[in-house]
């Protein structure tokens, strides 16, 4: 395989730090503060709950599935219609346990998450070959279903009538004190949020991020496993909302299989998206909100549905971040008039490119094409087209419109399906799927971008990164040290190929706030956070005025040469790929017409013809 | 030339820009087509010409500027309100239908005006004899060359007054591409108002009156077909940006 | 041997009732991309309608239905506009999302104005007729032939008419519709009324059968769902053949299988298909439709 001959651009390596923040700086976080301070509230507020503490023991158990939900839905952005069946699953499996055995509600959190994650992967399973809509109707039809089943299955649901649950134990003491369930509930609320915080904030809700954002780029540039990551997603939410089932389900202090209908599910995902569905806040705010209101307003309890209905429609259409969002919104407003963000115009002067330790010399690929055809349907786009590419050369493809050259990309990519032979560094790699091919070490920019949109310009360069993170996502979920070393050195690593590229003082800008030219230069950002031996650029000075873009195709090679990659450009500006190829081959009609020095190609009478017609 | 009232006057495109988000695709350009005169815009990929194309048809919207057809603004319209007014396209890649039949395709080009089918039918037939003996097919299966046809027999039903023509040389054989140029002005009555998109220069040239050239967003060269017919490097240089001395093919 | 033929009738007449469904949910799924999360909802708000024309309008039976109707097209034209316009740039999940804020509304406000306790809705047309041991009742015979009347329209509209051209052509390509003239307007107004309107037509005669009371529609809708996948989603022949394919299954399995598994029976035909066979088991479409 390819990736055998790579360098190791992995974390393990550590830098002369060159100045900053020390890592281990990084293992509180503000939204730590958060959590302590709302548990430390709670907790002071307790005598004042306790009329209230059913309620509130409610709110605590939605808010667990709305965590859930902003994994899979707010960062993942798959919709489910099925978490009231998870919900059950949870509070079904802790009714059995605290009926039959003397074990407490540290096991029946830790089974039911384990069964819900399991039984969350299987409903997600057709996510390894839908899209979004019929993942949507896959949960809807489990939530409908479920709950029939549940009604079937008297040994575990008791049927019809339900069954009452046994005590609340934990460690080994019954728990019979009023506000018990309460205080366990919100240590457990806060443990869940704690972990929710470190997913998101790490490599998993990176990844989430990209799926939702772009999931072609996330699997054809980040080559990560787009299919496991929602099994993953799923299955996390699953869990989530198993523990709420938990708690929910010593709260009320029976069961009943009719409590989890498709209603039930629809209310979680209406709550979550109240709320804000993008962030943990939003979970609490949106449970709440949708359990808070018709205590607050008695009268109001018989009219939720059309209530919820409304408020969700007007929201969506008006603040569809929730909300949490309408919040963000007016402190952003805020901000902007206190503070002054950064020009994001003002592109800043590229400075000279520094040497870096982790840019080791990884080389370039040998790319050998031969007879690589495209066709769909009666239309031949790529037609047997032949040719080798040295490590380390510099190449531009060009044609006319419709020429095939972008088809071409996609071949090499597996992006379409091609015939014929593409070898990489001797490897045939024609029958790997994309993301095999982007991991062997191909990097690519799009016509169209491709960009994560509402993600930040560091965002894209550290989902590039990606692949050079080792850790675990346990470790992940409990910030273990060495992860919390690992992502400072990823973020620091992740800034320097930004400043690389000009884009240092942007990094925290969200992409569609950014000109066109800098919106192209994330786009070459994120494929050469991938170190590739193979760099593929489409276009990439198109839309730039003349200046700007030789001064980042320059600067772009001047990367690219220094660790030797191999680059093939698509480019309409005849005169930058005149000034910085090695080699021009054209295309027309999906067929090389022409393949030599630049002066060779543009002088070439049947190149002027393609280009300007007989 | 004489005085043009308000009602003869052509396509005229004021200051007009284009663009997605922060993306400006069309930076800012004025060009005009004289009533029944031929108009050709060339310019290469990415170049902008079917967004502007796109925008005269009003399936997009431009930031600013203005587009008028015979005195009217068509800016602020939606798409179906300017094929009322009589402007058609003929989109880039030809976009027929693929699960109607040609006469589906047909019939679809006289929507809200059911005489336009039967007036027109046989025009399209006598020019395209080979849709005749292919009205029920699925039009996807027709190949290249058959499917301009029937874009372009959609265009004849619609009865246009201004006839937009996007890239119609693209994946066609030249020869084919030729003819189709060549029949355009007996297949549409000969004095229709015509904008023409292309990247090959010199088929579109040769049908023109005026040409205009596209680069980056921004019109780099204008004038008469007969200009550019003389002098090489005009178009050279409006195209490629490049001076291509000595290669002339 | 008449028992088998007795399941095969019940097979077919629930089979029409989830392939009307499926073919409301496919045609806007055609011009919208979009999925309508409210229209077992909105069925079973026509079946209510009628019976509110019916009792308290005290219009004859036809009539009332044919009212109710009109307002389930009419119902279908206001969501559109408030529910689906707006959200036309958003992206299909907003779409998706504002549907199911529909639903909650709907079923809310069906609750307040008709009450959580089961209406009676006696079958306008009792009794029933016995044909060599098969026993098929007269309500069934309407609720088979108003199936296939509805379909018959609906395929005439669209094959026949300037509406169903536009439809067609919409469904094909959006753009290149709008450069012949279509209104993309008008096109989206007309086929979310249409699919409405088609599914009060469900509502509306399986009411009798299956009780006015809250959600009584939701099981036909999921499983009209699933009718809709095994077309494909695109095909609406497809959708109809998938209706009765299901239909037919289900009441086999409610004979010979255990409970739990005719329960589960939409789910694991659903999670099959999708993990087998995404393109629908009656995809007639030979162009390549995104799944």
């Amino acid at each position: 395989m390819a990736d055998a001959r790579r360098v190791d651009k992995s974390i393990d390596a550590s830098l002369a730090s060159s100045g900053g923040r020390p890592w281990w700086a990084n293992m509180f976080r503000l939204s730590d503060a958060y959590i302590l301070f709302g548990v430390a509230i709670a907790f002071l507020a307790l005598p004042s709950l306790e009329t209230r503490r059913l309620v509130v023991t409610l709110i605590i158990a939605y808010a667990i599935v709305g965590i859930g939900l902003v994994l899979l839905f707010g960062a993942g952005g798959q919709l489910s219609l099925g978490q009231a069946i998870f919900f059950a699953v949870g509070a079904f499996t802790s009714a059995n346990i605290s009926r039959q055995t003397t074990y407490g509600f540290e096991l029946e959190v830790l089974v039911a998450v384990g069964i819900g994650f399991i039984v969350g992967v299987v409903v997600g399973l057709p996510a390894l070959r839908v899209g979004g809509l019929y993942l949507a109707i896959a949960t809807f039809a489990l939530s409908f279903t479920g709950q029939q089943v549940l009604f079937e299955w008297k040994a575990v649901s008791g049927g019809g009538a339900g069954m009452p649950v046994g005590q609340l134990r934990l460690f080994g003491n019954v728990m019979d004190e009023k506000l018990s369930l309460l205080k366990i509930s919100i240590v457990l609320l806060a443990i869940l949020l704690w972990i929710a915080s470190n997913l998101l904030r790490g490599r998993t809700g990176r990844a989430l991020h990209a799926l939702r954002t772009s999931e072609s780029a996330t699997n054809s540039v980040a080559a990560i496993n787009v299919g496991w990551l929602k099994l993953l997603a799923f299955g996390l939410s699953a869990a989530f909302a198993a523990a709420g089932g938990v708690v929910y389900m010593h709260a009320i202090s029976y069961v009943n299989p009719e409590n989890f209908d498709v209603d039930l599910s629809i209310l979680f995902m209406l709550m979550a998206i109240i709320g804000g569905a993008r962030s943990l806040a939003g979970a609490v705010l949106g449970a709440t909100f949708v359990l808070g209101m018709p205590e607050v307003f008695r009268g109001i309890q018989q009219y939720e549905g059309m209530l919820y209905g409304s408020i969700l429609l007007i929201l969506i259409i008006f603040s569809p971040k929730g909300l949490v969002g309408v919040f963000t919104a007016a402190a952003q407003g805020v901000r902007r008039l206190v503070l002054r963000p950064p020009d994001a115009e003002a592109m800043a002067d590229l400075s000279p490119l520094r040497p870096r330790g982790d840019r080791a010399q990884i080389g370039g690929a040998c790319i050998d094409l031969e007879k690589v055809k495209v066709q769909f349907g009666g239309l031949v786009a790529v037609d047997e087209v032949s040719f080798v590419i040295e490590p380390g050369q510099v190449i531009g493809l060009v044609g006319p419109n419709g020429a095939g050259k972008t088809t071409l990309f996609n071949g090499v990519c597996g992006l379409v399906p091609a015939s014929g032979t593409v070898r990489f560094n001797g490897t045939d790699i024609s029958r790997l799927s994309i993301r095999k091919r982007a991991l062997s070490g191909i990097g690519r920019t799009f016509q169209n971008l491709n960009l994560h949109d509402d993600r930040t310009a560091l965002d894209h360069v550290l989902i590039g990164m990606d692949r050079r993170l080792r850790y675990h996502r346990l470790a992940e979920a409990c910030r273990a040290p060495w992860v919390v070393k690992a992502e400072h050195e990823l973020h620091k690593q992740a800034q320097m190929l930004l400043e690389d590229l000009g884009l240092g003082h942007l990094s925290e800008v969200l992409v569609q706030d950014l000109p066109y030219g800098i919106q192209k230069r994330i786009d070459v950002a994120r494929a050469l956070a991938t170190s590739p031996q193979l760099l593929l650029l489409d276009e990439p000075a198109a839309g730039l005025p003349s200046a700007e873009a030789n001064e980042i195709i320059g600067r772009v090679l001047e990367i690219a040469r220094n660790e030797g990659m191999t680059v093939v450009i698509i480019e309409h500006n005849v005169e930058l790929v005149a000034s910085v190829a090695d080699r021009v081959i054209v295309l027309d009609a999906g067929a090389v017409i022409a393949d030599g020095t630049a002066e060779e190609a543009f002088t070439n009478p049947a190149v002027i013809a393609a280009y300007l017609g007989v | 030339m004489s005085a043009n009232d308000e009602s003869k006057e052509g396509l005229v495109i004021s200051d007009l820009v284009v663009g997605y988000g922060k993306n400006q695709v069309i930076h800012g350009i004025s060009l005009e087509v004289k009533q029944g005169s031929r108009v050709a815009l060339l310019g290469a990929n990415g170049a902008g010409k079917t967004t502007l194309l796109q925008t005269i048809s009003g399936v997009m919207r431009p930031k600013s500027g203005t587009v008028t057809f015979e005195g009217d603004q068509l800016a602020n319209q939606t798409a179906s309100q300017i094929v009322k007014r009589g402007v058609i396209q003929v989109p880039e890649g030809r976009r027929v239908f693929p699960n109607l039949t040609v006469l589906e395709n047909l019939r679809i080009a006289a929507y809200g005006h059911r005489d336009r089918l039967e007036a027109g039918l046989e025009r399209v037939f006598a020019a395209y004899p080979i849709l005749r003996e292919r009205t029920q097919q699925p039009a996807g299966l027709l190949s290249g060359g058959q499917q301009q046809m029937l874009a372009l027999g959609r265009a004849i039903i619609a009865q246009p007054k201004l006839l937009l023509l996007d890239e119609m040389s693209l994946g066609l054989a030249p020869i084919l591409v030729k003819e189709f140029y060549a029949a355009l002005p007996e297949v549409f009555s000969g004095d229709l108002t015509t904008l023409i998109v292309e990247q090959n220069a010199k088929m579109a040239i040769s049908v023109a009156d005026y040409v205009y050239v596209l680069r980056n967003g921004e019109i780099s060269a204008q004038g008469t077909s007969q200009m550019f017919q003389e002098d090489d490097d005009l178009l050279h240089e409006g195209y490629l940006g490049v001076r291509t001395k000595g290669a002339k093919p | 041997m008449s028992e088998t033929i007795q399941l095969i009738i019940a097979g077919i007449e629930n089979g029409l009732a989830y392939g009307l469904v499926a073919l409301a949910l496919i045609m806007i799924f055609k011009t919208a991309n979009v999925l309508n999360f409210a229209q077992g909802t909105l069925a079973g708000l026509s079946g209510y309608l009628a019976y509110w024309f019916f009792t308290s309008g005290n219009f004859p039976w036809p009539l009332a239905a044919l009212a109710a109707l009109a307002c389930a097209f009419l119902i279908g034209i206001v969501m559109e506009r408030i529910a689906v316009r707006p959200l036309i740039q958003s992206g299909f999940f907003s779409i998706v999302i504002a549907t199911l804020a529909v639903d909650a509304f709907a079923t809310n406000a069906i609750e307040q104005v008709f009450g959580t306790d089961p209406l009676p809705f006696p079958p306008p047309i009792a009794g029933a007729i016995d044909v060599g041991g098969v026993r098929l009742t007269h309500w069934s015979i309407v609720i088979m032939i108003t199936a296939v009347v509805v379909l018959s329209i609906i395929t005439a509209l669209i094959q026949r008419t300037e509406l169903g051209l536009a439809m067609r052509a919409f469904a094909d390509d959006q753009t290149a519709a709008q450069l012949m003239g279509v209104s993309e307007a008008y096109v989206s107004r007309m086929t979310w009324g249409l699919s409405t309107a088609v599914g009060g037509v469900v509502g509306i005669v399986l009411a009798p059968v299956l009780f006015l009371q809250t959600g009584y529609m939701n099981g036909t809708f999921i499983n009209g769902l699933t009718a809709a996948i095994l077309g494909g989603f695109v095909s609406l022949s497809g959708g109809v053949l998938g209706g009765l394919t299901l239909g037919l299954l289900d009441a086999f399995a409610v004979k010979y299988a255990p409970k739990a598994l005719v329960a589960a029976l939409p789910l694991l035909v659903v999670l099959l298909l999708l993990l087998l066979r995404p393109r629908g088991l009656f995809n007639r479409q030979k162009s390549t439709e995104r799944v």
